[in-house]
């Protein structure tokens, strides 16, 4: 009976030690000291403080300038441009290397690879592409050079100009745990505002079929385009590839394709189809692939591990194929379609397309 | 009942060993419980004849070196058991108390005893380190010496005469009141005799006109003279007893800075003006009767040691008017400006580049104006720049608390 | 005795010690936060108030607002009544307060003088103050049994005139002083502190001084001063932050409250007094603010 009791009193304090001293760590929403971040007179010793600033919010950096690092797997700060080429893995297709789910911003940085195809030209990284200029391919020119955030840009608020202003109050009131609603810029997918999702809390350095970033798609039955999807935010630019009237062949869904699918769910098309065998399963409870990753319309914060487990879990994206930030293909393809079969080539889109490998 | 008797012996075994190891401890501590060793072991290394004065330290003459010395280890300079004024205060304990009041010199102020005093012995008296004056002078760099006319202690270097080396009741460190000091050694009735046009049946307030250390004018006269003063007494003594309005008749400006929320009116019976200012003669145009920071110290001894005792203070803050509106000022502080201009009128750059401030940037916590004031306190403080807090996070969290 | 029993009294040991702690900290720190009279509501935050005035009557708080020039009114739960700045001619109000009459008194800086202001009939009348001749700058006022008790900067005394403004006494602060800083009339006597010899000297109402208190902890800068309903005295030390309280015979007791801008904190207090309710407030210049605190 003694026993028991000093058991249960020892098991009581060391739980109660642990509860106390292990933090509830999250990646999500920025911590550390204010100084690391900002600065309040931009001035030291008669020098400014701020890189190429002052910067808006009381900044010690822009965007960029913060998210500029190669990732380690540890870093608290996500890098999404390297200024030494970025490892991206074995079989080239960045998920074993150190990029992260964007990709890398490298290889059409002026500072790196400089090819205008390999990336977003992006305001501070590269100049505009030197042939679309400011027009983004299935979309409408910019008034300006696309920027990180706001109206020119993808984070943040895109109805707001000012990029700073556009992500506001964001990085301090993010929490990366659970499903992410779109309601606000801090509760937006990865700051998107209106695109809902789930984030990898380490922005998928090395990713694998448990650990991964959850898209949300739609499956769609017209050609209209859809809200709070990732592949509805890649089409706020680049329209025409998501959806449109007129620009397409009649017979719908069963017409002739005037563009890849997107916001379309495999289920529908699975059974007797090449589509079955995604990523090298059965048609049922496919493993999800990471080099050709796919949406699903689930809001659950249960991690959609496997494909075909239920309808809408297979929802092709504009991700799917491509990368956000950068990646050394060109059309910032995820892997190097153009130099396969050779020996540096990989197939990725025979990850669906599972007849054509 | 044979086990519980062997653990309550076990017990008391431990609370045994606890009192007596305590007992120990305060033993080991206690000096008094020790025999003091002999001086000749230690004089077996320190020659002796550094140790003996026309003055000795009695400790030193009676050869316990370890009242103050520990013989094997310390971690103060001089294998001192304690830091310097601890020590002598052990022994010094009525000065301890008296030096608190009032305004105490700096190196007391410091507990830095040893500028001035000799431990073991000297050939002055109160076991000063070398000639008096020296030591004054060596810290008073900046006092002129060489005067046409010159105050006889002052030449001798007989600073004590008037001054307390260590504390008065006033910025000056003046024994007493200087008219009594003055008249210790100019007899009144002969000063009467000398002052015999002046308009007041009485004399007093000396150091209104003369420079007690010396001056390049006769009679030891302040350089800048009031200009009523000058040309004639009458101006001011027309009637009965002067006040600050007779002052306030000329000096309309300063009239209007009275009608302020704060202001330096202090009171003195109607002519709060001559507190600091002296209404005859002084060393500087302002007439002001002490350099201005003794001056302000004499009520600001708080702010004084504030600005000597914080790691991080503005520099050069010896000319308070420099951002304070001494006269009156409707500001907080009695600052010049509100406490954005009265800083960003040198600090341009930060002025340009800062955390919102102003009218339209309230304070959450009290919904006044952001000023570089809710962040800095120029008179000093232990956090870097002079902020209130730690500017890393510590500072940005009072307000921004969901960060 | 068994390990069980001997857990057990450790337990207890603990137990009370640290109860014993938090009642030393409770005696120490017997003051707690009731309200807070800002100027928000007014539409306008404080800015710089110097006094304040409590009328028993009404049961409502009068805090001058005195770089707003005007005067604002709450109830004793501190809700925003009232702003008044008299059609805008107040300027730099330093002390007011409210006669049985329905007269309103307010010390002007700005302008050097005392106002009455007839409310009702909607009349102001302006009154420079004068001693032998000598102009008086009126600072701090209180009003006792019909007598208007005037703090003169000019010549650092307290002044006691009829509602006439005839002068009837002088609380004549020490010569070698600077003068009174501030003055409180309670329990039948007029106190009033000097704070370059942080001494609380206590007159008669007739003018004559009755004790000289001198008080036993050295302060930073001592500013104002209020007598608690057992003759406590507190002190409100402005650049230190803080309340000192010491006992009818200046022996110190303790402190409390500490320099900030959050609840329960002070910075450059400019006033301290009790309310009729027993309640202690606080005017901060420095947070625009009144802070009350009770028992």
């Amino acid at each position: 009976m003694r026993t028991k009791v000093y058991k249960v009193y020892t098991i009581s304090i060391i739980l109660l030690v642990i509860l106390v001293s292990v933090p509830i760590y999250s990646y999500g929403k920025v911590t550390g000291q204010c100084s690391n971040c900002h600065t309040m007179h931009n001035s030291q010793n008669g020098i400014s403080v701020s890189k190429g600033g002052p910067h808006e919010e009381l900044l010690k950096d822009t965007c960029i300038g913060c998210h500029t690092g190669t990732n380690t797997g540890t870093n608290k700060t996500p890098y999404v441009l390297s200024i030494s080429p970025p490892d991206y893995g074995v079989n080239g297709t960045g998920t074993t290397g150190n990029t992260l789910a964007g990709g890398n911003f490298y290889w059409v940085a002026s500072s790196g690879g400089a090819d205008d195809r390999c990336g977003h030209n992006v305001q501070g990284i590269s100049p505009p592409d030197a042939t679309l200029g400011l027009t983004p391919p299935g979309g409408t020119p910019l008034s300006t050079e696309l920027t990180c955030a706001g109206t020119n840009g993808c984070h943040g608020d895109r109805s707001i100009q000012d990029q700073y202003k556009a992500i506001y109050g964001a990085h301090h009131a993010h929490v990366d745990t659970g499903w992410q609603d779109g309601s606000t810029v801090a509760k937006s997918y990865r700051f998107l505002l209106g695109i809902q999702g789930m984030e990898d809390p380490k922005w998928e350095y090395h990713p694998d079929q448990y650990h991964h970033n959850k898209y949300y798609g739609v499956d769609r039955t017209t050609e209209a385009d859809v809200s709070g999807t990732i592949s509805h935010l890649c089409a706020e630019c680049h329209g025409y590839f998501h959806h449109g009237t007129g620009q397409i062949a009649p017979d719908i869904p069963h017409g002739v394709w005037l563009r890849h699918p997107t916001d379309f769910d495999m289920n529908n098309v699975k059974n007797g189809t090449e589509y079955q065998y995604y990523n090298g399963g059965t048609g049922v409870d496919n493993p999800y692939s990471v080099i050709s990753p796919v949406a699903t319309s689930d809001t659950s914060t249960t991690l959609n591990t496997v494909v075909y487990h239920q309808a809408g879990d297979a929802i092709v994206m504009c991700l799917s194929c491509h990368r956000a930030h950068g990646s050394p293909y060109h059309a910032i393809l995820r892997w190097n379609y153009k130099a396969w079969p050779g020996p540096n080539g990989y197939n990725g889109c025979a990850v669906c397309h599972t007849a054509k490998n | 009942m044979k086990i519980s008797l062997r653990y309550n012996r076990t017990i008391l075994k431990y609370i045994g060993l606890i009192i007596g190891l305590t007992v120990f401890i305060i033993l080991s501590f206690s000096r008094s419980s020790f025999s003091y060793t002999s001086a000749a072991i230690c004089f077996k290394c320190h020659k002796k004849s550094h140790f003996v004065g026309k003055v000795v330290h009695p400790p030193v003459a009676k050869g316990q070196c370890i009242i103050c010395h520990n013989p094997h280890c310390s971690k103060y300079k001089g294998l001192l058991r304690d830091k310097e004024a601890s020590l002598c205060y052990n022994c010094h304990k009525k000065d301890k108390i008296l030096f608190a009041q009032g305004i105490e010199h700096e190196p007391v102020r410091k507990g830095q005893c040893l500028t001035c005093h000799d431990p073991h012995c000297s050939n002055y008296s109160n076991l000063i380190n070398g000639r008096l004056a020296d030591k004054c002078f060596k810290c008073h760099k900046k006092l002129i010496r060489h005067f046409a006319y010159i105050h006889p202690p002052f030449k001798k270097g007989q600073c004590i005469v008037c001054h307390d080396p260590h504390h008065a009741n006033n910025s000056l460190l003046l024994k007493r009141d200087s008219d009594d000091i003055c008249f210790s050694c100019h007899k009144k009735s002969k000063m009467l005799r000398v002052h015999k046009n002046f308009p007041t049946k009485d004399i007093g307030d000396c150091l209104s006109c003369h420079d007690p250390h010396g001056s390049n004018n006769k009679y030891m006269m302040r350089k800048f003279l009031h200009e009523p003063y000058k040309q004639n007494c009458s101006i001011c003594h027309n009637k009965g007893k002067v006040t600050a309005e007779d002052c306030l008749r000329c000096h309309k400006d300063i009239s209007k800075k009275l009608l302020s929320i704060h202001n330096h009116l202090l009171g003195a019976q109607g002519n709060g003006c001559i507190v600091c200012h002296s209404p005859h003669a002084g060393d500087s145009k302002a007439l002001l009767r002490a350099p201005q920071l003794l001056l302000c110290r004499t009520c600001h001894e708080d702010t004084y040691e504030r600005n000597q005792d914080s790691l991080y203070v503005h520099p050069n803050i010896s000319n308070c008017a420099e951002c304070h509106q001494v006269h009156g000022s409707s500001r907080l502080a009695m600052l010049k400006e509100d406490g954005n201009k009265v800083c960003t009128r040198c600090h341009e750059t930060q002025g340009k580049f800062t955390h919102p401030i102003g009218a339209k940037a309230r304070d959450p916590r009290t919904g006044q104006e952001m000023t570089c004031v809710t962040c800095h306190h120029p008179m000093g403080t232990n956090y870097k720049y002079e902020l209130k807090l730690s500017g890393k996070e510590d500072l940005c969290i009072q307000c921004h608390k969901n960060y | 005795m068994t390990k069980l029993t001997l857990i057990r009294s450790i337990l207890v040991m603990v137990i009370l010690t640290i109860s014993t702690a938090v009642s030393c900290y409770a005696r120490s720190a017997p003051w707690h936060w009731i309200l807070t009279l800002r100027g928000d509501a007014s539409g306008k935050a404080m800015d710089m108030p110097y006094s304040l005035y409590v009328d028993r009557m009404t049961s409502r708080y009068y805090v001058v607002d005195t770089y707003n020039n005007r005067l604002l009114s709450f109830s004793k739960k501190g809700k925003f009544l009232h702003a008044f700045n008299a059609n805008r001619t107040l300027k730099l109000p330093m002390a007011m307060l409210h006669d049985t009459n329905g007269i309103l008194w307010v010390v002007e800086r700005g302008k050097n003088v005392l106002v009455k202001i007839d409310l009702k009939n909607k009349k102001i009348t302006t009154f420079h103050l004068k001693y032998h001749s000598l102009t008086l700058f009126p600072d701090r006022m209180h009003e006792f049994n019909g007598v208007i008790y005037l703090l003169d900067k000019m010549t650092g005394n307290v002044y006691a005139f009829n509602k006439q403004l005839e002068l009837l006494h002088c609380f004549k602060a020490p010569k070698s002083s600077s003068g009174f800083i501030d003055f409180k009339v309670m329990r039948g006597a007029l106190w009033a502190l000097v704070m370059e010899t942080q001494t609380v000297y206590r007159f008669d109402l007739n003018g004559k001084l009755r004790q000289v208190i001198h008080l036993s902890k050295e302060m930073e800068f001592p500013y104002s001063l209020a007598i608690g309903p057992t003759g406590m005295i507190y002190i409100a030390d402005r650049h230190k932050n803080c309340i000192f309280v010491f006992d009818g015979t200046g022996e110190y007791r303790y402190s409390f409250l500490s320099l900030g801008q959050d609840r329960g904190k002070i910075y450059y207090p400019s006033e301290i007094d009790f309310d009729p309710w027993g309640r202690l407030c606080i005017v901060e210049e420095g947070n625009g603010r009144v802070e009350i605190f009770g028992r």
